[in-house]
C-alpha cells in the first residue's frame, strides 16, 4: 500500500534521538529547555511535512524560532501593559 | 409463459447448468427459478502457452467453448486473449484452481468473480431488487427485468419473514441452557439441558413460518454447528436451506494481517434459498444493523450473506468489478500495475499522507466545525483520479498539484464512475435525514444506509493503494492525498482571509471561530469561499457552544489531533479520542465520563462550566465510593483486548497473557484478531478471563488499577475546565517555563 | 557491513543481513551513490529517503542518483525484475523474500515466481553488479524459499551484529 515512508513525526523523533548524547551532557535545567524546543518543533510538523525537505532539521529549527518569537512578542506586550498600568497608578496617586 | 413480479432473494450456481434465483413474489410465494447463464474467463500470455491451454481445456470433461478474441485491459487497451465460455458456472472455481497450478505463467481475467456480480453487470440485479420475470412451465427464466435501481432512496422494501434465534447466555462465557426462537407468529424456547433437545419444534418453525432471513446470535461460531450436530445425531433433518437440494456453504475461520493489524473472521454458514446473518459475526453490525447490511448488499451487488461477513474493502472491490464488467473491461486476479521508478527525493515528497494541524489546546467557545463531504471520494470523482488516468505523459493532461504526474480528463475513469452514484445517493440520504424527525419510520433505515455508505467511501481511498486491490495503483493514491493537502490548505487560507482563526484541521474537517460569529448564517460566507476555491462540497457540521481540545497525556504542551469533547448549540455532545469512544475501556468508566459530560452539556458557555463542578464532584465521589466498596457489577469492569500474538510469543506475564492461559485451560483458544474479555486482578495472575469457567472472587478485583483508569478518565474532562485559565489559552503563547514540572522560575535566571 | 555492498560487475551476490541492519544498509547506499548511479528494488519497505539524505549530507545530486522501485507482493517483485535492463548501473534488491512470505499466495505459485526471479538474477548479473539482500531466517519464514535462494546464489555473505550493551557500564 502507499505511504510507507517515515512520517514527519518519525523524522522529528529520529533527530531528537540523534541529539541524545548532546542532551545527556546538558545540565538538567537546560535539558528541560531542550525538550521544550522539540515540543515547539512538534507543533509545526504539518508545515514541515508540507515543505518536504529531505533534511528537515532546518525547518524544525525555524519552527523553534517561531515559537520563541511568539513568546518574546507576548512578553513584550505584557511588559508594555504593565508599564501602562504603573504609569496610570502613579498619575492617580499624584 | 408465467410472469412473476417480486424481490430477488438469492442467486447461486445451479449444480448442472446456469443459475438458480429465488424470488419473493408479490403473491407471497417464494419461487425458485432457473436461468441459463454462461460465464466466460480469459487468458493472456505467449502464443505457445495459450495453445497449450487451448488443448488442455479441450480435453476437459465439461463443455467449454473456446475462441480467440480481443478485450480491453484497463491500462493496456485492447489485447488479444483466449476466451473460454461455459454454461455451468458451478465448474469454474474448481477448474480455475487447476489452471493456476498448471499455467502459473499465464494472466487470467474474469476468472474468480462472484456469480452475483456477473449477473449484476449483465442484468442490473442486486439483492432484494424488484424484478419482473417471465418463466416457462419448467420454471426456466426466459426474461428478467429489474424494476428499480440500487441508487433509489425510497423503494418498496421486501416483506421479509424473519426468524431470530439466540441463546440465553453468551456461549463464549458459559454454556447456554436455552435457545429462543422468534418469528412474527411464533415464539419457542428450546431446552438444551436435557439429554435430547427436541428438534421437531425447529423443524416445525422452519417449515411453517418459512423464514427468508434467519438472524442468529453466535450462529456461525456456535449455534448452527450445534444444531446441525444434534440433527445428525438424532437423524432429524433441519431444513435450514430452503433449497432441498442445496448445500449449506461453509467457510473456515481465519486470521490475517491487514493494515497493520491482525483481523479475525469467524467460520461462516451460508444458506441456500434463504439468508443467515450472525450478528456476532457481521462486520460493522453495531454501527448499522440489519438495515445497513441490506443497503451494503444493494449498492455492492454482493449477496447479503457475503457482504455481512466481509470488510468494506471487499464491497468496494465488488463495485469496481461490476463497473468494469459493465464496460467490458477485463478484471484481473490481482494488482497488475507496478509503481513507476522514482528518485529518492521524489519518493520522499510524493508519498506523504494527509494534512493534520494540531489543535490549539484548551477551551473555546462558539466554534464551527465544517466538513468536506466525503473529501477523498469527492476528490476522486471531481478530479477524475483513477488508476488508468494518473501518471500519464499526455500533454493535455492536468498536472496534479505538487506531483510530477498528470491526470487525464477526457474519459471518466473506472473509480470515479464507480463512486459517483454512491456519493450522490449518500448526499441525498444525508440531506433527507436533516429534514426528518427521529420518529419518522424512514429515519432508522436512512441512518443505517448513510453509515454503510460512509464505510464504503472511507475504504475506497485506502483501497487505491492497497497491495491486493485489483485496480490499485500507488500513483492514484498519491494523487488523492496531494489534492487533499491542497484542498485543506486552501480551506485554511480561505478561513484566515475572512478573519477566522483555525483551531484544528483534521483530514477533512476544520474547526474555526471568529469573534461575533455564533449563528449558522455567520459561517455561510466561509463555506461559499471554500467551495469556490476548492470546487468541492463542504457543509457546516454544527456550532459548538464550547469545545475542549485535549493535550497528550505524556506531555501537556503537545496537542493531540482528533482528541476533544464539546457540546453543540442543540445540546448534542460530541467526543473523539477519549474513554467514551474507546471500545476497550470498561463500561463503568465510559459511563462515568458520559455522565460528567451530560452535566457539563447543560452549561451555556465557558463561564458557566465551573458552576457544574459541585454536581460533578458529587457524582465522581459516589462512583469512586462504589468502586472502592466493590459495589460495581463485575461486567461493568470488563476490559476488551484484541489478541495480536500467540500465547508462546508473550515475553512478560501481562494481563492478556494471564487471560489467554486461563482460557486455554478450559479449552478455549481465541484466534489472532479475536477480542477477549478480562478483569484486572490483584497479585498474580494479573487478570481473570471473563469467559473462563469457574467462580471469580470479587475481592480479587484490582481496585487501585481501576481507580487509576477512573481518575484518568475524569481528569481528561475536568482538566481543561479546572486546570487551565482559558483566556490564557486563547493567546498564542505556548512556551512558558513556569509550567515545567518541579522547576521554579529562579532556575532560569541567568547568574 | 561492506560499504560497497558486494556490488561487483558481472556478479550477483546474496547478502544475509541481521534484522537491525537497515540503517547501515541505507548509509552504504548513500556511499555508493556518491560515486555512481544505483537502482534499488525495495521488496520489504526498507528504503528511507531521509536516512539516505542525511548520510549524503543533504546533497540532492547524490540522493537523486538512486532510482527506487517498490514491490509489495511477489508478483510485483518479479514483474519489476523482468523490466530491469542489463546495463551500466549496479542494482540492489532489498529484503527480496519479504513479499514471498505472504501466505495469501499459494506456495507452488511462490516457488514458481522464485524460480523466475533466479533466472532474472542470472541475467542481471551480466551487468554492472547485482546484490540481493535478505534478512536472516526466523521461525515464521518459509524455510524452503530461503534455502532455495541461498543455494542458488553464486556467492553468499552472512552479516552478523553483536548483541547491544543493555546495561550501563560499571565504573568500579
Amino acid at each position: 500500500m502507499g505511504n510507507v515512508t517515515p512520517t514527519i513525526t518519525d523524522i522529528l523523533h529520529a533527530e531528537e534521538t540523534n541529539l541524545a548524547r548532546f542532551r545527556r551532557a546538558l545540565r538538567r535545567e537546560d535539558q528541560l529547555v531542550f525538550d521544550d524546543l522539540f515540543t515547539a518543533a512538534y507543533k509545526h510538523r504539518a508545515a514541515a511535512a508540507y515543505a518536504g525537505h529531505l533534511l528537515p532539521f532546518e525547518t524544525f529549527l525555524l519552527a523553534m524560532q517561531i515559537e520563541d518569537h511568539k513568546e518574546v512578542t507576548h512578553l513584550h506586550r505584557e511588559v508594555e501593559n504593565l508599564r501602562a498600568q504603573i504609569q496610570e497608578l502613579l498619575s492617580h496617586s499624584k | 409463459m408465467n410472469e412473476y413480479t417480486g424481490w430477488l432473494l438469492d442467486l447461486y450456481p445451479h449444480p448442472e447448468r446456469g443459475i438458480l434465483l429465488w424470488l419473493l413474489c408479490d403473491d407471497g410465494r417464494r419461487r425458485c427459478l432457473r436461468q441459463d447463464f454462461s460465464v466466460t474467463f480469459y487468458a493472456a500470455g505467449s502464443f505457445h502457452r495459450l495453445r497449450d491451454l487451448w488443448i488442455f481445456l479441450k480435453h476437459q470433461p465439461m463443455r467449454i467453448e473456446l475462441s480467440r478474441t480481443e478485450r480491453r485491459d484497463l491500462f493496456a487497451g485492447p489485447i488479444v486473449v483466449l476466451a473460454a465460455r461455459m454454461d455451468s458456472p458451478v465448474i469454474l472455481p474448481g477448474l480455475f484452481q487447476t489452471l493456476t497450478c498448471v499455467f502459473p505463467d499465464l494472466t487470467f481475467y474474469d476468472a474468480d468473480l462472484h456469480i452475483a456480480l456477473r449477473h449484476a453487470a449483465k442484468y442490473g440485479t442486486f439483492p432484494l431488487a424488484r424484478c419482473h420475470v417471465a418463466a416457462d412451465e419448467q420454471n426456466v427464466i426466459h426474461e428478467i427485468n429489474v424494476l428499480n435501481s440500487k441508487w433509489d432512496i425510497d423503494y418498496d422494501a421486501a416483506p421479509l419473514r424473519i426468524l431470530t434465534i439466540e441463546p440465553d447466555i453468551d456461549p463464549m462465557h458459559d454454556m447456554p441452557k436455552k435457545l429462543n426462537f422468534q418469528t412474527k407468529r411464533n415464539c419457542i424456547t428450546l431446552d438444551l439441558d436435557g439429554s435430547k433437545p427436541s428438534l421437531g419444534w425447529i423443524n416445525y418453525l422452519l417449515s411453517q413460518d418459512d423464514p427468508d432471513l434467519i438472524v442468529t446470535s453466535h450462529g456461525d461460531t456456535w449455534l448452527l454447528p450445534l444444531l446441525l450436530r444434534l440433527a445428525g445425531e438424532q437423524d432429524q433433518p433441519l431444513p435450514f436451506n430452503r433449497d432441498p437440494h442445496g448445500q449449506i456453504r461453509y467457510k473456515k475461520e481465519r486470521s490475517y494481517f491487514a493494515y497493520n493489524q491482525v483481523v479475525y473472521r469467524g467460520q461462516q454458514f451460508h444458506l441456500a434459498g434463504r439468508m443467515h446473518l450472525d450478528i456476532n459475526n457481521t462486520v460493522m453490525y453495531h454501527d448499522y444493523g440489519i438495515d445497513g447490511v441490506l443497503e451494503m448488499a444493494r449498492v455492492t451487488s454482493l449477496p447479503v450473506q457475503t457482504v455481512a461477513r466481509v470488510s468494506p474493502g471487499t464491497g468496494i472491490s465488488a463495485m469496481q468489478i461490476v463497473t468494469a464488467l459493465e464496460n467490458e473491461i477485463l478484471v484481473p486476479l490481482r494488482k497488475e500495475q507496478t509503481e513507476r521508478t522514482k528518485t529518492a527525493s521524489q519518493l520522499f515528497r510524493e508519498d506523504m499522507g494527509g494534512t493534520v494541524y494540531d489543535p490549539i489546546i484548551g477551551l473555546h467557545e462558539d466554534v464551527a466545525e465544517v466538513d468536506f463531504f466525503s473529501m477523498y471520494p469527492s476528490i476522486m470523482v471531481r478530479f477524475n483520479i483513477s488508476p488508468e488516468t494518473v501518471d500519464t505523459t499526455k500533454p493535455t493532461a492536468d498536472l496534479v498539484t505538487d506531483l510530477e504526474n498528470m491526470t487525464r480528463r477526457e474519459r471518466c475513469g473506472l473509480i470515479p464512475q464507480t463512486l459517483a452514484p454512491l456519493l450522490e445517493k449518500r448526499y441525498k440520504l444525508k440531506s433527507q435525514l436533516l429534514t426528518l424527525s427521529r420518529f419518522d419510520c424512514r429515519y432508522k433505515s436512512y441512518k443505517a444506509g448513510t453509515a454503510a455508505h460512509k464505510w464504503l467511501l472511507v475504504t475506497c481511498f485506502g483501497y487505491l493503494g492497497y497491495k491486493n486491490a485489483r485496480f490499485g495503483k500507488i500513483e492514484a493514491h498519491e494523487a488523492v492525498t496531494a489534492y487533499g493537502r491542497e484542498v485543506l490548505l486552501r480551506a485554511k487560507e480561505a478561513a484566515e482571509d475572512l478573519g477566522f482563526r483555525v483551531l484544528h484541521l483534521y483530514v477533512d474537517g476544520m474547526w474555526v471561530k471568529k469573534p461575533g460569529c455564533k449563528k449558522p448564517r455567520d459561517f455561510q460566507p466561509l463555506l461559499e469561499e471554500v467551495r469556490k476555491r476548492t470546487s468541492l462540497p463542504i457543509a457546516l457540521d454544527g456550532i459548538y457552544k464550547w469545545v475542549a481540545f485535549l493535550p497528550s497525556r505524556r506531555n501537556k504542551k503537545i496537542a493531540v489531533p482528533n482528541r476533544y469533547f464539546g457540546v453543540f448549540q442543540d445540546g448534542e455532545i460530541k467526543t473523539r479520542g477519549i474513554e467514551t469512544r474507546r471500545h476497550d475501556t470498561p463500561a463503568f468508566i465510559r459511563e462515568t465520563q458520559m455522565q460528567i459530560l451530560e452535566i457539563l452539556a447543560k452549561a451555556s458557555d465557558v463561564e458557566s462550566l465551573k458552576e457544574c463542578l459541585s454536581e460533578i464532584r458529587a457524582v465522581v465521589r459516589e462512583r469512586q465510593n462504589a468502586l472502592r466498596l466493590g459495589l460495581v457489577p463485575l461486567d461493568q469492569l470488563i476490559v476488551h483486548q484484541t489478541i495480536s500474538r500467540n500465547l508462546n510469543e508473550y515475553r512478560a506475564p501481562v494481563p492478556a497473557f494471564s487471560a489467554l492461559e486461563q482460557l486455554e485451560t478450559v479449552g478455549k483458544t481465541p484466534r489472532l484478531g479475536q477480542s477477549i474479555r478480562l478483569i484486572y486482578t490483584l497479585g498474580m495472575p494479573r487478570a481473570h478471563a471473563w469467559d473462563a469457567a469457574g467462580n471469580f472472587d470479587p475481592r480479587r478485583v484490582n481496585i487501585p488499577r481501576y481507580r487509576r483508569l477512573f481518575d484518568r478518565a475524569v481528569d481528561a474532562i475536568l482538566e481543561p475546565i479546572t486546570g487551565m485559565d482559558s483566556s490564557w489559552l486563547t493567546k498564542v503563547n505556548q512556551l512558558t517555563f513556569d509550567n515545567l514540572q518541579g522547576v521554579s522560575m529562579t532556575a532560569f535566571q541567568t547568574p | 557491513m561492506n560499504k560497497s555492498l558486494e556490488l561487483h560487475p558481472k556478479q550477483w551476490n546474496l547478502l544475509i543481513l541481521p534484522r537491525q541492519s537497515r540503517n547501515a544498509l541505507l548509509v552504504a547506499m548513500a556511499h555508493i551513490a556518491s560515486r555512481s548511479p544505483l537502482i534499488v528494488l525495495d521488496c520489504g519497505r526498507q528504503f528511507d529517503s531521509s536516512i539516505v539524505a542525511r548520510a549524503a549530507g543533504g546533497r540532492r545530486e547524490i540522493i537523486d542518483r538512486i532510482s527506487v522501485q517498490r514491490a509489495f507482493i511477489c508478483y510485483e517483485a518479479v514483474k519489476l525484475l523482468e523490466r530491469l535492463p542489463v546495463g551500466k548501473t549496479p542494482i540492489l534488491v532489498l529484503d527480496f523474500l519479504s513479499t514471498f512470505y505472504d501466505e495469501n499466495v499459494k506456495i507452488h505459485t511462490r516457488k514458481f515466481l522464485l524460480e523466475n526471479s533466479l533466472q532474472h538474477f542470472q541475467r542481471l548479473s551480466r551487468g554492472a553488479g547485482l546484490a540481493v539482500t535478505i534478512r536472516a531466517q526466523s521461525s515464521h519464514d518459509d524455510p524452503c524459499l530461503f534455502r532455495r535462494l541461498q543455494s542458488s546464489a553464486p556467492r553468499v555473505s552472512i552479516y552478523e551484529t553483536s548483541a547491544p550493551d543493555v546495561q550501563q557500564m560499571k565504573l568500579f
